[in-house]
């Protein structure tokens, strides 16, 4: 989240920063104690602010029923000049994420 | 779609100066639209791009592999290998004023993260195919994914050169 906070500040673009809580479960089964959520993205929004960044990030917070992937691919389409910064991944989410739901 | 390595997470990047996006370039038309991505992020940081072409003239040796590279000379190495780059480049039509080619021998991967070593972001195509109807990454993005020092940006092709 530094390295995007500070790529956003060079571009002198927004960050929209996507929060995935700890969900139980996976796929369809995946549940999310609301508590937990809300804690999780307090703490996100506290990071925020300590990296300078609070005034001009969003966060929105992954819904159980929705995919991350697609939760990515829907903000980051709209934006032609914008960046998709994640952390390292495995090759089968990379491929979801640049190609869609193959 | 830019992979941040674990290292560059909590601290502040290295700064190039200018600000340099470095760019896996071998003419395809996949090569082509990373490098037209390339340059439309250097121009957004004022910076400049460094075109970096590979090849590897070792032997594949079937089931085992790529088998050590025979030492022997090659035309393509040192000035003249760089000014190949550069030709290719300008017959892309690339502004040859911003960005600079060189052309190093080895295996891409190796390569390319070695070069983007010290600069901002490491740019490289798709290197898409189609596994039994799948879209699958190529090799050297995948290994460049796994290696590179410094941000990755995978830039699709077809897309109009948009990163994700």
């Amino acid at each position: 989240m530094g390295w995007a906070l500070h790529q956003a500040g060079r571009r002198h673009s927004p960050l929209s920063v996507l929060y995935v809580p700890d969900f139980s479960g996976t796929g369809d089964e995946r549940t999310l104690d609301p508590g937990m959520a809300e804690q999780g993205q307090k703490e996100l929004e506290a990071s925020l602010d300590h990296l300078g960044g609070g005034s001009r990030t969003s966060v929105h917070t992954v819904e159980p029923e929705e995919s991350t992937a697609e939760a990515i691919r829907a903000r980051a389409l709209d934006d032609r000049d914008g960046l998709v910064v994640v952390g390292p991944l495995d090759t089968n989410t990379l491929v979801r994420l640049i190609f869609g739901s193959d | 779609m830019v992979v941040v390595p674990r290292s560059a997470w909590c601290t502040a990047p290295p700064r190039s100066t200018p600000a340099t996006v470095t760019v896996g370039f071998h003419g395809s038309d996949q090569a082509v639209d990373a490098l037209a991505w390339a340059v439309a992020e250097a121009d957004r940081r004022n910076g400049v791009v460094r075109a970096v072409m590979a090849w590897y003239e070792g032997d594949y040796g079937g089931l085992g592999g790529p088998v050590a590279v025979k030492a022997r000379p090659s035309p393509l190495v040192g000035p003249s290998a760089d000014k190949m780059a550069a030709d290719s480049l300008t017959r892309c039509g690339v502004p040859t004023d911003r960005v600079s080619a060189i052309a190093r021998r080895g295996m891409p991967s190796s390569v390319l993260t070695r070069e983007a070593s010290g600069t901002d972001l490491l740019a490289v195509s798709a290197g898409q195919s189609d596994v039994h109807g799948h879209r699958a990454l190529g090799a050297v993005t995948l290994a460049c994914v796994a290696r590179s020092p410094v941000p990755v940006v995978i830039v699709p092709g077809h897309t109009g050169a948009h990163p994700a």
